[in-house]
């Protein structure tokens, strides 16, 4: 079976989920399902088995972001914070390279998801920033400004809970 | 950075394990055929960066919505403007006058040098060969965010539709204009650096659609856009080298 064609099969029903309980509407959903196909289909050669959970977190995180699309544009859900972000990301990533999982977990946990979805893609993918914008239809300027809000909210959910010295 | 991407991994898989048991979905018979499309061009389309892909699919789109239907005789010069008639069109409407010598990538880049750079986004296309066959720019009229499907500003909380201006840049060779069957086209050829210039308009419900092309000793250029005449060879005469790296954009977050 070929590369899409196992996707689809593997993931349509998950990715239908998740568009579903962001968009709440069958139609809408299916528009978006649609939408992270295209997107899928231009990024094949990021897959490296279908069948892995990278498979399966990269399906999730395209077609949540193409319902965050789809919820801006209906000016729903604009929820971009324009506070100027001045971090110094090469000392959150000292310090955040110095945490245990656990705690991390919860930081990552307690960040929005189109946070987390930048932080899985750039991180853990190891993807650029170029191409994480482009999977998740957004500007380069965007991605850059969600990275660093990111370890931004990360480096405040740690200092709130005490982590900071 | 271990500890955060078993984290990510970790967080990802509680995340994303909440859907694993979604109810199955019953998708429309559309959605069918066009997954069925998308998994056969997925088989056998060559890749196209994803940025560059989409930037060039705009700007193509934007130039394809194009009439032909009024358009009545052959050019001598410039341009050969093939007759066409309403239905059963040919494949290429325009085709390029002198092609001999022309290169067959695109060696120097042009952009238009009306705009500041934060309006500003330049990408190009390849072909299998990994030759440069065009490059497309698009000019808006105020920085702008883009949400995927639309180019968006914001004013007063509501967000509105920025105004775009493509330029593509083809070689001669790869120049191969497709077309789309409309009414109310007006044409009238124009002089752009001293050659001969193709000027089409179209009504549309939001405004005039407007398209100029031009050949250049080397290259075929389009302009597209909602742009009057004495606008469009503005933009035409603005046209500049282009010698920063590629793709550029000078898009700013809003």
């Amino acid at each position: 079976m070929a590369v899409f064609d196992k996707l689809y099969k593997n993931y349509r029903k998950l990715m239908f989920g998740i568009a579903y309980d962001i968009l709440k509407n069958e139609q809408d959903a299916e528009d978006a399902v649609q939408d992270a196909f295209f997107r899928i289909a231009d990024n094949l050669d990021r897959i490296n088995d279908e069948d892995s959970p990278q498979a399966r977190n990269f399906a999730a995180v395209i077609t949540r972001n193409v319902c965050f699309n789809v919820l801006r544009k209906r000016h729903i859900k604009d929820d971009i914070d324009d506070a100027d972000v001045s971090s110094d990301v090469s000392a959150e990533d000292e310090f955040l390279a110095g945490q245990g999982v656990e705690t991390l977990e919860r930081a990552l946990m307690s960040l929005p998801e189109k946070y987390r979805d930048i932080m899985y893609l750039t991180v853990y993918e190891e993807l650029k920033l170029r191409d994480a914008a482009e999977l998740l239809g957004i500007t380069y300027e965007n991605a850059k400004s969600r990275v660093k809000r990111a370890r931004k909210k990360i480096s405040d959910f740690l200092e709130k809970e005490g982590y900071f010295n | 950075m271990d500890n955060l991407k078993k984290a990510l991994e970790n967080v990802m898989r509680e995340d994303i394990g909440r859907y694993e048991n979604a109810a199955e979905h019953e998708f429309s018979t559309e959605f069918e055929k066009k997954m069925k499309r998308l998994s056969k061009r997925s088989a056998t389309k060559k890749r196209v960066p994803l940025r560059i892909g989409r930037i060039f699919a705009a700007a193509a789109a934007a130039v394809a919505l194009f009439a032909v239907g009024t358009f009545a005789g052959a050019v001598s010069s410039g341009f050969n403007v093939n007759q066409t008639k309403r239905l059963g069109l040919p494949a290429k409407l325009f085709t390029a006058a002198d092609t001999d010598g022309c290169p067959t990538s695109i060696e120097t880049v042009y952009k238009l040098n009306c705009f500041p750079d934060n309006q500003i986004s330049i990408s190009d296309n390849f072909d299998k060969d990994g030759n440069r066959t065009s490059v497309s720019s698009m000019y808006f009229s105020a920085p702008f965010e883009w949400d995927g499907d639309g180019m968006y500003a914001p004013r007063n909380d509501e967000l509105y539709l920025v105004k775009t201006i493509f330029l593509l840049q083809e070689t001669k060779e790869t120049f191969d204009f497709t077309y789309a069957d409309m009414d109310y086209v007006t044409y009238k050829t124009l002089t752009v650096n001293g050659g001969q210039a193709y000027f089409i308009t179209r009504e549309r419900y939001y405004g005039t659609q407007a398209y100029l092309f031009w050949e250049s000793e080397d290259y075929i250029f389009t302009l597209s856009g909602s742009f009057t005449e004495e606008r469009a060879l503005e933009l035409a005469n603005s046209l500049v080298i282009y010698d920063g790296e590629l793709p550029f954009s000078g898009l700013r977050e809003v």
